[in-house]
Protein backbone atom coordinates (compact mmCIF):
# COMPACT_ATOMS: atom_id res chain seq x y z
CA UNK A 1 0.00 0.00 0.00
CA UNK A 2 1.14 3.47 -1.14
CA UNK A 3 0.89 6.89 0.22
CA UNK A 4 -1.99 8.96 -0.19
CA UNK A 5 0.05 11.62 -2.11
CA UNK A 6 1.33 9.06 -4.57
CA UNK A 7 -2.39 8.23 -4.99
CA UNK A 8 -2.72 11.71 -5.43
CA UNK A 9 0.35 12.08 -8.31
CA UNK A 10 -1.18 8.71 -10.02
CA UNK A 11 -4.89 10.84 -10.32
CA UNK A 12 -2.94 13.74 -12.32
CA UNK A 13 -0.61 11.43 -14.05
CA UNK A 14 -3.51 9.43 -15.38
CA UNK A 15 -5.27 12.66 -16.86
CA UNK A 16 -2.12 14.30 -18.04
CA UNK A 17 -1.64 11.00 -19.76
CA UNK A 18 -5.41 11.09 -20.97
CA UNK A 19 -5.03 12.66 -24.43
CA UNK A 20 -1.36 10.52 -25.97
CA UNK A 21 -3.17 7.16 -24.03
CA UNK A 22 -6.37 7.29 -25.17
CA UNK A 23 -5.74 6.80 -29.28
CA UNK A 24 -3.08 4.50 -28.48
CA UNK A 25 -5.51 1.99 -26.01
CA UNK A 26 -8.48 3.17 -28.44
CA UNK A 27 -6.24 1.81 -31.71
CA UNK A 28 -4.93 -1.35 -30.24
CA UNK A 29 -8.47 -2.50 -29.18
CA UNK A 30 -10.00 -1.24 -32.68
CA UNK A 31 -7.00 -3.01 -34.68
CA UNK A 32 -7.90 -6.33 -32.62
CA UNK A 33 -12.14 -6.05 -32.71
CA UNK A 34 -12.53 -3.58 -35.77
CA UNK A 35 -16.01 -3.11 -34.35
CA UNK A 36 -16.11 0.62 -33.04
CA UNK A 37 -18.60 0.49 -30.80
CA UNK A 38 -16.83 -2.85 -29.10
CA UNK A 39 -13.82 -0.74 -28.84
CA UNK A 40 -15.23 2.12 -27.08
CA UNK A 41 -16.84 0.10 -24.69
CA UNK A 42 -13.76 -1.78 -24.19
CA UNK A 43 -11.75 1.29 -23.83
CA UNK A 44 -14.29 2.72 -20.95
CA UNK A 45 -13.65 -0.29 -19.21
CA UNK A 46 -9.76 -0.03 -19.42
CA UNK A 47 -10.03 3.20 -18.26
CA UNK A 48 -12.47 2.93 -15.41
CA UNK A 49 -10.63 -0.51 -14.27
CA UNK A 50 -7.05 1.78 -14.43
CA UNK A 51 -9.19 4.70 -12.23
CA UNK A 52 -10.01 1.82 -9.77
CA UNK A 53 -6.46 0.94 -9.06
CA UNK A 54 -5.12 3.66 -8.57
CA UNK A 55 -8.02 4.72 -5.88
CA UNK A 56 -7.18 1.48 -4.48
CA UNK A 57 -3.41 2.30 -4.87
CA UNK A 58 -2.61 -0.75 -6.19
CA UNK A 59 -0.83 0.69 -9.49
CA UNK A 60 2.96 0.81 -10.33
CA UNK A 61 3.58 3.02 -12.90
CA UNK A 62 0.86 5.18 -14.29
CA UNK A 63 1.82 4.85 -18.01
CA UNK A 64 0.38 4.01 -21.95
CA UNK A 65 2.25 0.34 -21.66
CA UNK A 66 0.18 -0.38 -18.64
CA UNK A 67 -3.12 0.50 -19.74
CA UNK A 68 -2.44 -1.40 -22.90
CA UNK A 69 -1.75 -4.10 -20.39
CA UNK A 70 -4.78 -3.85 -19.18
CA UNK A 71 -6.26 -3.62 -22.20
CA UNK A 72 -5.35 -7.39 -23.56
CA UNK A 73 -6.99 -8.30 -20.66
CA UNK A 74 -10.08 -7.05 -21.48
CA UNK A 75 -9.69 -8.02 -24.72
CA UNK A 76 -9.49 -11.66 -23.72
CA UNK A 77 -12.42 -10.87 -21.55
CA UNK A 78 -14.15 -10.20 -24.36
CA UNK A 79 -13.21 -13.02 -26.40
CA UNK A 80 -13.72 -14.89 -24.07
CA UNK A 81 -17.74 -13.90 -24.10
CA UNK A 82 -17.99 -13.71 -27.22
CA UNK A 83 -16.48 -17.67 -27.31
CA UNK A 84 -19.04 -18.98 -24.51
CA UNK A 85 -22.21 -17.55 -26.76
CA UNK A 86 -20.88 -19.54 -29.97
CA UNK A 87 -19.53 -22.79 -27.85
CA UNK A 88 -21.24 -25.13 -30.42
CA UNK A 89 -19.01 -23.77 -33.08
CA UNK A 90 -15.96 -24.35 -30.98
CA UNK A 91 -16.99 -28.09 -30.89
CA UNK A 92 -16.45 -27.95 -34.79
CA UNK A 93 -13.58 -26.44 -34.84
CA UNK A 94 -11.65 -28.48 -32.13
CA UNK A 95 -11.73 -31.72 -34.32
CA UNK A 96 -9.74 -29.55 -37.15
CA UNK A 97 -6.07 -31.18 -37.66
CA UNK A 98 -3.17 -28.96 -38.43
CA UNK A 99 -1.44 -29.93 -42.09
CA UNK A 100 1.92 -31.51 -42.03
CA UNK A 101 3.51 -29.39 -44.41
CA UNK A 102 4.96 -26.15 -43.68
CA UNK A 103 3.26 -22.86 -44.55
CA UNK A 104 5.45 -20.38 -45.31
CA UNK A 105 3.41 -17.79 -48.15
CA UNK A 106 3.57 -14.26 -48.48
CA UNK A 107 0.64 -13.11 -46.35
CA UNK A 108 -1.54 -9.96 -47.64
CA UNK A 109 -1.87 -8.18 -44.91
CA UNK A 110 -5.61 -7.02 -45.69
CA UNK A 111 -6.76 -10.14 -45.97
CA UNK A 112 -5.10 -11.81 -43.00
CA UNK A 113 -6.45 -9.03 -41.13
CA UNK A 114 -10.16 -9.66 -42.61
CA UNK A 115 -9.68 -13.77 -42.14
CA UNK A 116 -8.73 -12.95 -38.17
CA UNK A 117 -12.13 -11.17 -37.98
CA UNK A 118 -13.69 -13.96 -39.42
CA UNK A 119 -12.26 -16.57 -36.51
CA UNK A 120 -14.09 -17.56 -33.73
CA UNK A 121 -12.72 -15.93 -30.75
CA UNK A 122 -11.12 -18.33 -29.41
CA UNK A 123 -8.96 -18.84 -32.10
CA UNK A 124 -8.74 -15.18 -32.90
CA UNK A 125 -7.95 -14.50 -29.32
CA UNK A 126 -5.31 -17.39 -29.54
CA UNK A 127 -3.81 -16.08 -32.59
CA UNK A 128 -3.41 -12.24 -31.67
CA UNK A 129 -1.72 -12.86 -28.64
CA UNK A 130 0.82 -15.52 -30.04
CA UNK A 131 1.53 -13.66 -33.64
CA UNK A 132 0.28 -9.82 -33.37
CA UNK A 133 0.85 -9.04 -29.89
CA UNK A 134 4.15 -11.38 -30.42
CA UNK A 135 3.78 -13.07 -26.79
CA UNK A 136 5.44 -16.13 -25.52
CA UNK A 137 3.12 -19.50 -25.45
CA UNK A 138 3.75 -19.05 -22.10
CA UNK A 139 2.60 -15.56 -22.19
CA UNK A 140 -0.56 -16.54 -23.46
CA UNK A 141 -1.23 -19.07 -21.80
CA UNK A 142 -1.37 -16.91 -19.07
CA UNK A 143 -3.61 -14.62 -20.60
CA UNK A 144 -5.68 -16.97 -21.31
CA UNK A 145 -5.98 -18.85 -18.13
CA UNK A 146 -5.37 -22.32 -19.93
CA UNK A 147 -2.23 -24.61 -18.98
CA UNK A 148 0.92 -24.40 -21.50
CA UNK A 149 -0.30 -27.81 -23.36
CA UNK A 150 -3.88 -26.61 -23.82
CA UNK A 151 -2.45 -23.43 -24.92
CA UNK A 152 -0.20 -25.34 -27.89
CA UNK A 153 -2.98 -27.27 -29.21
CA UNK A 154 -4.84 -24.42 -28.90
CA UNK A 155 -2.73 -22.66 -31.37
CA UNK A 156 -2.44 -25.38 -33.42
CA UNK A 157 -6.53 -25.69 -33.86
CA UNK A 158 -6.66 -21.94 -34.51
CA UNK A 159 -3.55 -22.04 -36.90
CA UNK A 160 -5.55 -24.81 -39.22
CA UNK A 161 -8.69 -22.38 -38.81
CA UNK A 162 -6.59 -19.94 -40.04
CA UNK A 163 -4.74 -21.01 -42.72
CA UNK A 164 -8.09 -23.00 -44.35
CA UNK A 165 -10.21 -19.92 -43.96
CA UNK A 166 -7.17 -17.57 -45.98
CA UNK A 167 -6.73 -20.41 -48.57
CA UNK A 168 -10.41 -20.81 -49.34
CA UNK A 169 -10.56 -16.84 -49.25
CA UNK A 170 -7.69 -16.17 -51.71
CA UNK A 171 -7.93 -19.49 -53.91
CA UNK B 1 9.54 -16.39 -42.65
CA UNK B 2 6.58 -18.73 -41.49
CA UNK B 3 3.44 -17.40 -42.81
CA UNK B 4 1.49 -16.74 -39.39
CA UNK B 5 4.34 -15.24 -38.08
CA UNK B 6 3.72 -12.03 -40.87
CA UNK B 7 0.30 -11.64 -38.57
CA UNK B 8 2.35 -8.88 -36.88
CA UNK B 9 2.08 -6.72 -39.75
CA UNK B 10 -1.56 -6.78 -39.35
CA UNK B 11 -0.54 -4.11 -36.07
CA UNK B 12 0.87 -1.66 -39.09
CA UNK B 13 -2.71 -1.21 -40.53
CA UNK B 14 -4.50 1.85 -39.78
CA UNK B 15 -6.68 2.22 -36.52
CA UNK B 16 -9.12 4.92 -36.62
CA UNK B 17 -9.45 7.63 -33.98
CA UNK B 18 -11.28 8.07 -31.02
CA UNK B 19 -14.40 9.53 -31.64
CA UNK B 20 -13.99 13.18 -30.29
CA UNK B 21 -17.44 13.42 -28.30
CA UNK B 22 -16.07 10.03 -27.01
CA UNK B 23 -13.47 11.27 -25.87
CA UNK B 24 -14.93 13.70 -23.72
CA UNK B 25 -17.31 11.91 -22.77
CA UNK B 26 -14.64 9.44 -21.25
CA UNK B 27 -12.57 12.12 -20.12
CA UNK B 28 -15.60 13.28 -17.97
CA UNK B 29 -16.39 9.74 -16.50
CA UNK B 30 -12.52 9.58 -15.45
CA UNK B 31 -12.06 12.96 -13.45
CA UNK B 32 -16.39 11.61 -12.26
CA UNK B 33 -14.46 8.57 -10.72
CA UNK B 34 -11.41 9.85 -10.16
CA UNK B 35 -12.34 13.18 -8.07
CA UNK B 36 -12.35 12.98 -4.50
CA UNK B 37 -15.27 12.26 -2.65
CA UNK B 38 -16.59 15.20 -1.19
CA UNK B 39 -19.93 15.64 0.82
CA UNK B 40 -21.69 18.54 0.02
CA UNK B 41 -22.07 21.03 3.11
CA UNK B 42 -25.04 21.39 4.66
CA UNK B 43 -27.49 24.02 3.50
CA UNK B 44 -26.42 25.75 7.06
CA UNK B 45 -23.25 25.66 6.36
CA UNK B 46 -23.38 27.72 3.18
CA UNK B 47 -22.34 31.52 3.34
CA UNK B 48 -24.72 33.04 1.91
CA UNK B 49 -23.75 36.60 0.58
CA UNK B 50 -26.66 38.60 -0.53
CA UNK B 51 -25.07 41.21 -3.05
CA UNK B 52 -28.24 42.09 -4.82
CA UNK B 53 -28.38 46.49 -5.32
CA UNK B 54 -32.14 45.58 -6.70
CA UNK B 55 -35.21 44.28 -4.82
CA UNK B 56 -34.24 40.81 -6.12
CA UNK B 57 -33.36 38.50 -3.38
CA UNK B 58 -33.73 34.70 -2.90
CA UNK B 59 -37.40 35.22 -1.13
CA UNK B 60 -38.83 36.51 -4.18
CA UNK B 61 -40.35 34.29 -6.65
CA UNK B 62 -42.24 34.65 -10.01
CA UNK B 63 -46.28 33.62 -9.04
CA UNK B 64 -47.45 30.95 -11.17
CA UNK B 65 -48.86 32.10 -14.17
CA UNK B 66 -50.23 31.37 -17.64
CA UNK B 67 -47.23 32.24 -18.41
CA UNK B 68 -44.00 30.16 -17.56
CA UNK B 69 -40.14 30.77 -17.85
CA UNK B 70 -37.74 28.51 -17.79
CA UNK B 71 -34.66 29.85 -16.04
CA UNK B 72 -31.73 28.24 -17.69
CA UNK B 73 -28.88 26.91 -14.79
CA UNK B 74 -25.18 27.07 -15.87
CA UNK B 75 -22.45 25.05 -15.11
CA UNK B 76 -19.24 26.64 -15.54
CA UNK B 77 -15.23 25.94 -14.78
CA UNK B 78 -14.89 28.86 -12.18
CA UNK B 79 -18.33 30.19 -11.51
CA UNK B 80 -16.45 32.94 -9.29
CA UNK B 81 -14.80 34.28 -12.58
CA UNK B 82 -17.87 33.03 -14.55
CA UNK B 83 -20.07 35.79 -12.59
CA UNK B 84 -17.31 38.60 -12.97
CA UNK B 85 -17.21 37.84 -16.15
CA UNK B 86 -21.21 38.07 -17.21
CA UNK B 87 -21.12 41.13 -14.88
CA UNK B 88 -18.70 43.37 -16.93
CA UNK B 89 -19.22 41.81 -19.97
CA UNK B 90 -23.13 41.38 -20.22
CA UNK B 91 -24.11 43.96 -17.68
CA UNK B 92 -25.30 41.58 -15.23
CA UNK B 93 -26.18 42.07 -12.01
CA UNK B 94 -25.63 39.51 -9.21
CA UNK B 95 -28.44 38.66 -6.82
CA UNK B 96 -27.09 35.79 -4.43
CA UNK B 97 -24.06 33.48 -4.45
CA UNK B 98 -24.10 30.06 -1.89
CA UNK B 99 -20.22 29.45 -1.63
CA UNK B 100 -20.09 25.72 -0.41
CA UNK B 101 -17.10 24.92 2.74
CA UNK B 102 -14.75 23.01 -0.29
CA UNK B 103 -14.67 26.82 -2.13
CA UNK B 104 -17.30 26.20 -4.70
CA UNK B 105 -19.94 27.92 -5.67
CA UNK B 106 -22.79 25.73 -4.85
CA UNK B 107 -25.87 28.55 -6.19
CA UNK B 108 -25.48 31.49 -7.81
CA UNK B 109 -28.22 33.84 -9.83
CA UNK B 110 -27.72 37.32 -11.77
CA UNK B 111 -30.25 39.10 -13.97
CA UNK B 112 -28.58 39.93 -17.51
CA UNK B 113 -30.75 42.65 -19.44
CA UNK B 114 -33.94 41.82 -17.49
CA UNK B 115 -33.42 37.83 -17.59
CA UNK B 116 -32.45 35.66 -14.79
CA UNK B 117 -29.65 33.00 -14.84
CA UNK B 118 -28.44 30.80 -12.15
CA UNK B 119 -25.24 29.06 -12.39
CA UNK B 120 -22.54 26.94 -9.92
CA UNK B 121 -19.21 25.38 -10.24
CA UNK B 122 -19.09 22.17 -11.94
CA UNK B 123 -19.77 19.23 -9.75
CA UNK B 124 -18.96 16.13 -11.80
CA UNK B 125 -19.27 13.78 -9.14
CA UNK B 126 -22.46 14.62 -9.83
CA UNK B 127 -22.70 14.51 -13.16
CA UNK B 128 -22.85 18.55 -12.83
CA UNK B 129 -20.28 18.90 -15.61
CA UNK B 130 -19.05 22.91 -17.32
CA UNK B 131 -19.93 23.79 -20.78
CA UNK B 132 -16.00 23.56 -21.38
CA UNK B 133 -15.43 20.32 -20.81
CA UNK B 134 -17.18 19.43 -24.64
CA UNK B 135 -16.06 20.32 -27.85
CA UNK B 136 -19.04 23.03 -27.94
CA UNK B 137 -22.63 23.47 -26.30
CA UNK B 138 -25.73 22.09 -27.46
CA UNK B 139 -28.22 24.82 -25.71
CA UNK B 140 -27.54 28.49 -27.02
CA UNK B 141 -29.07 31.14 -24.39
CA UNK B 142 -31.28 33.52 -26.67
CA UNK B 143 -31.60 36.79 -24.75
CA UNK B 144 -33.59 39.84 -25.92
CA UNK B 145 -31.87 43.16 -26.18
CA UNK B 146 -32.24 46.44 -26.77
CA UNK B 147 -28.66 47.60 -28.48
CA UNK B 148 -27.81 44.46 -29.85
CA UNK B 149 -24.15 46.31 -31.27
CA UNK B 150 -23.55 47.19 -27.61
CA UNK B 151 -24.20 44.13 -26.32
CA UNK B 152 -22.27 42.44 -28.70
CA UNK B 153 -18.82 44.38 -29.01
CA UNK B 154 -19.25 44.49 -25.16
CA UNK B 155 -19.11 40.70 -24.90
CA UNK B 156 -16.58 40.73 -27.46
CA UNK B 157 -14.04 43.18 -25.63
CA UNK B 158 -14.19 41.05 -22.89
CA UNK B 159 -13.12 37.92 -24.78
CA UNK B 160 -16.25 36.34 -25.71
CA UNK B 161 -15.47 34.62 -29.26
CA UNK B 162 -17.94 35.83 -32.02
CA UNK B 163 -19.24 33.26 -34.20
CA UNK B 164 -21.60 35.47 -35.86
CA UNK B 165 -21.56 39.25 -35.77
CA UNK B 166 -24.94 41.11 -35.52
CA UNK B 167 -27.22 40.64 -39.31
CA UNK B 168 -30.17 42.01 -39.93
CA UNK B 169 -32.72 38.69 -40.52
CA UNK B 170 -35.53 38.27 -42.36
CA UNK B 171 -37.87 37.04 -39.15
CA UNK B 172 -37.80 40.35 -37.52
CA UNK B 173 -34.63 40.78 -35.37
CA UNK B 174 -31.11 41.49 -35.96
CA UNK B 175 -28.86 38.50 -33.93
CA UNK B 176 -25.35 37.55 -33.42
CA UNK B 177 -23.74 34.22 -32.12
CA UNK B 178 -20.96 34.91 -29.33
CA UNK B 179 -19.17 31.73 -26.92
CA UNK B 180 -18.15 33.37 -23.62
CA UNK B 181 -14.93 32.15 -21.85
CA UNK B 182 -16.44 29.34 -20.67
CA UNK B 183 -18.25 27.59 -23.44
CA UNK B 184 -21.74 28.75 -23.08
CA UNK B 185 -23.35 30.35 -26.82
CA UNK B 186 -24.85 33.16 -26.49
CA UNK B 187 -27.41 34.50 -29.63
CA UNK B 188 -28.39 38.00 -28.91
CA UNK B 189 -31.47 39.33 -30.81
CA UNK B 190 -33.30 42.64 -31.16
CA UNK B 191 -36.52 43.00 -32.78
CA UNK B 192 -36.58 44.95 -35.88
CA UNK B 193 -39.42 44.54 -37.10
CA UNK B 194 -42.51 42.07 -37.30
CA UNK B 195 -43.19 40.55 -40.65
CA UNK B 196 -46.03 38.17 -41.09
CA UNK B 197 -45.36 34.21 -41.56
CA UNK B 198 -45.83 35.27 -45.39
CA UNK B 199 -43.27 37.70 -45.68
CA UNK B 200 -40.94 35.96 -43.73
CA UNK B 201 -41.29 32.89 -45.96
CA UNK B 202 -40.92 35.18 -49.22
CA UNK B 203 -37.84 36.51 -47.31
CA UNK B 204 -36.18 33.49 -46.75
CA UNK B 205 -35.47 30.90 -49.61
CA UNK B 206 -35.17 27.02 -48.74
CA UNK B 207 -37.66 27.18 -45.74
CA UNK B 208 -40.91 26.27 -45.62
CA UNK B 209 -42.49 28.57 -42.59
CA UNK B 210 -45.26 26.61 -40.76
CA UNK B 211 -47.29 28.28 -37.79
CA UNK B 212 -49.18 25.77 -35.99
CA UNK B 213 -52.73 26.31 -36.07
CA UNK B 214 -53.46 28.76 -32.87
CA UNK B 215 -50.29 28.55 -32.01
CA UNK B 216 -49.50 30.41 -28.51
CA UNK B 217 -52.84 32.80 -29.32
CA UNK B 218 -51.83 33.58 -33.01
CA UNK B 219 -54.30 35.25 -35.38
CA UNK B 220 -53.88 37.24 -38.39
CA UNK B 221 -52.55 40.75 -38.27
CA UNK B 222 -50.58 39.76 -35.51
CA UNK B 223 -46.73 38.67 -34.40
CA UNK B 224 -47.10 34.85 -35.51
CA UNK B 225 -48.05 32.93 -31.74
CA UNK B 226 -48.43 35.67 -29.90
CA UNK B 227 -51.88 37.63 -29.49
CA UNK B 228 -52.24 41.01 -30.07
CA UNK B 229 -51.71 43.48 -27.59
CA UNK B 230 -50.25 46.76 -26.49
CA UNK B 231 -47.60 48.05 -28.66
CA UNK B 232 -47.47 51.91 -27.59
CA UNK B 233 -49.85 54.20 -25.63
CA UNK B 234 -49.73 58.01 -25.29
CA UNK B 235 -50.90 60.86 -22.56
CA UNK B 236 -52.48 64.18 -23.27
CA UNK B 237 -51.07 67.03 -22.71
CA UNK B 238 -51.02 70.64 -24.09
CA UNK B 239 -47.36 71.55 -24.04
CA UNK B 240 -44.62 68.87 -24.43
CA UNK B 241 -42.18 70.81 -22.88
CA UNK B 242 -43.49 71.37 -19.65
CA UNK B 243 -44.78 67.90 -19.31
CA UNK B 244 -40.80 67.22 -20.29
CA UNK B 245 -40.12 69.05 -17.22
CA UNK B 246 -42.27 67.85 -14.69
CA UNK B 247 -42.00 63.79 -14.59
CA UNK B 248 -38.27 64.12 -15.90
CA UNK B 249 -38.28 65.51 -12.35
CA UNK B 250 -41.18 63.72 -10.94
CA UNK B 251 -40.65 59.88 -12.28
CA UNK B 252 -37.28 59.86 -13.84
CA UNK B 253 -38.97 59.93 -17.71
CA UNK B 254 -36.21 61.09 -20.18
CA UNK B 255 -39.19 62.70 -22.39
CA UNK B 256 -37.81 63.83 -26.20
CA UNK B 257 -39.10 67.74 -26.03
CA UNK B 258 -40.05 67.78 -30.01
CA UNK B 259 -41.66 64.47 -30.20
CA UNK B 260 -43.00 63.57 -26.65
CA UNK B 261 -41.74 59.85 -26.61
CA UNK B 262 -40.21 59.09 -23.73
CA UNK B 263 -36.95 56.83 -23.87
CA UNK B 264 -36.19 54.96 -20.75
CA UNK B 265 -39.33 53.22 -19.85
CA UNK B 266 -39.87 49.30 -20.53
CA UNK B 267 -43.02 49.70 -22.26
CA UNK B 268 -42.83 52.66 -24.88
CA UNK B 269 -45.35 55.72 -24.82
CA UNK B 270 -45.23 59.06 -25.35
CA UNK B 271 -46.85 62.48 -24.67
CA UNK B 272 -49.41 63.74 -27.39
CA UNK B 273 -50.96 67.18 -28.09
CA UNK B 274 -53.57 66.95 -30.65
CA UNK B 275 -55.50 63.57 -29.49
CA UNK B 276 -57.93 64.91 -27.33
CA UNK B 277 -58.04 64.60 -23.01
CA UNK B 278 -56.70 61.01 -21.34
CA UNK B 279 -54.55 58.57 -23.05
CA UNK B 280 -55.11 56.56 -26.01
CA UNK B 281 -54.50 52.19 -26.25
CA UNK B 282 -52.14 51.57 -29.46
CA UNK B 283 -52.53 48.12 -30.26
CA UNK B 284 -49.74 46.78 -32.06
CA UNK B 285 -50.31 44.43 -35.19
CA UNK B 286 -48.48 43.81 -38.52
CA UNK B 287 -51.36 44.36 -40.95
CA UNK B 288 -54.42 46.20 -40.03
CA UNK B 289 -56.53 45.03 -42.95
CA UNK B 290 -57.41 41.44 -41.22
CA UNK B 291 -57.60 42.97 -38.48
CA UNK B 292 -60.00 45.71 -39.55
CA UNK B 293 -62.24 42.86 -40.87
CA UNK B 294 -62.58 41.28 -37.85
CA UNK B 295 -63.27 44.49 -36.02
CA UNK B 296 -66.25 45.23 -38.67
CA UNK B 297 -67.43 41.62 -38.33
CA UNK B 298 -67.94 41.56 -34.74
CA UNK B 299 -70.02 44.54 -34.66
CA UNK B 300 -67.27 47.25 -33.75
CA UNK B 301 -66.45 50.09 -36.30
CA UNK B 302 -63.75 52.08 -37.81
CA UNK B 303 -63.80 55.81 -37.13
CA UNK B 304 -60.29 57.06 -38.48
CA UNK B 305 -57.90 55.51 -40.47
CA UNK B 306 -54.39 57.91 -40.92
CA UNK B 307 -50.67 57.44 -41.70
CA UNK B 308 -48.45 59.30 -39.71
CA UNK B 309 -44.57 59.23 -40.00
CA UNK B 310 -45.02 56.81 -37.10
CA UNK B 311 -46.67 54.24 -39.24
CA UNK B 312 -50.64 53.55 -40.12
CA UNK B 313 -52.95 53.85 -37.03
CA UNK B 314 -56.35 53.02 -37.10
CA UNK B 315 -59.00 54.39 -34.63
CA UNK B 316 -61.24 52.27 -34.12
CA UNK B 317 -64.57 51.35 -31.50
CA UNK B 318 -65.72 48.11 -30.24
CA UNK B 319 -69.40 46.97 -30.16
CA UNK B 320 -69.95 48.83 -27.29
CA UNK B 321 -68.62 52.07 -28.36
CA UNK B 322 -65.57 51.84 -26.49
CA UNK B 323 -62.27 53.76 -28.21
CA UNK B 324 -58.86 51.49 -28.97
CA UNK B 325 -56.69 52.05 -31.62
CA UNK B 326 -54.16 49.78 -33.97
CA UNK B 327 -51.04 51.13 -35.01
CA UNK B 328 -49.08 49.20 -37.55
CA UNK B 329 -45.56 50.72 -37.28
CA UNK B 330 -43.38 51.93 -40.05
CA UNK B 331 -39.79 50.84 -39.85
CA UNK B 332 -38.08 51.87 -37.20
CA UNK B 333 -40.94 52.15 -35.14
CA UNK B 334 -41.57 48.94 -33.70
Amino acid sequence: MRGVSSEIADRAQLLDLYDDALPEVYGYLQRRCRDRTTAEDLTTEVFLAAVDSINRSVVGDVTVAWLIGIARHKLVDHWRRVEREHRRLDAVAGSIVEPADPWDVELDVMTARDVLGDLGAHHRAALTLRYVDDLPVADVAAELGRTLHATEALLVRARSAFRLRYEEVTS
Amino acid sequence: MNAYEQLRRTEDLPASRPDPRFAARLRTQIEAALAPTIELPEREAHIMTDTATTTTSTGTTTPAASTQVLVPYLAVSDAAAALDWYAAALDGTETIRYVGDDGRIGHAEMIIHGARIMLSDAYPEIGVVAADSYEGSSCALHLEVTDIDAVHSSAVEHGGVAERDPVDEPYGARTSTVVDPFGHRWMFSQTIATPSTAEIEAAMSGYTVVEAAGAGGGIAGGVHGRPIQLGYYTIHTDDIARAAAFYSQAFGWDVDPVSGHVGNCDLPFGFQTDHGEGVRLWMQVTDADPVIARVLELGGEVVEDVLYASGRGVECRDDQGNRFDLHHPAPGYE
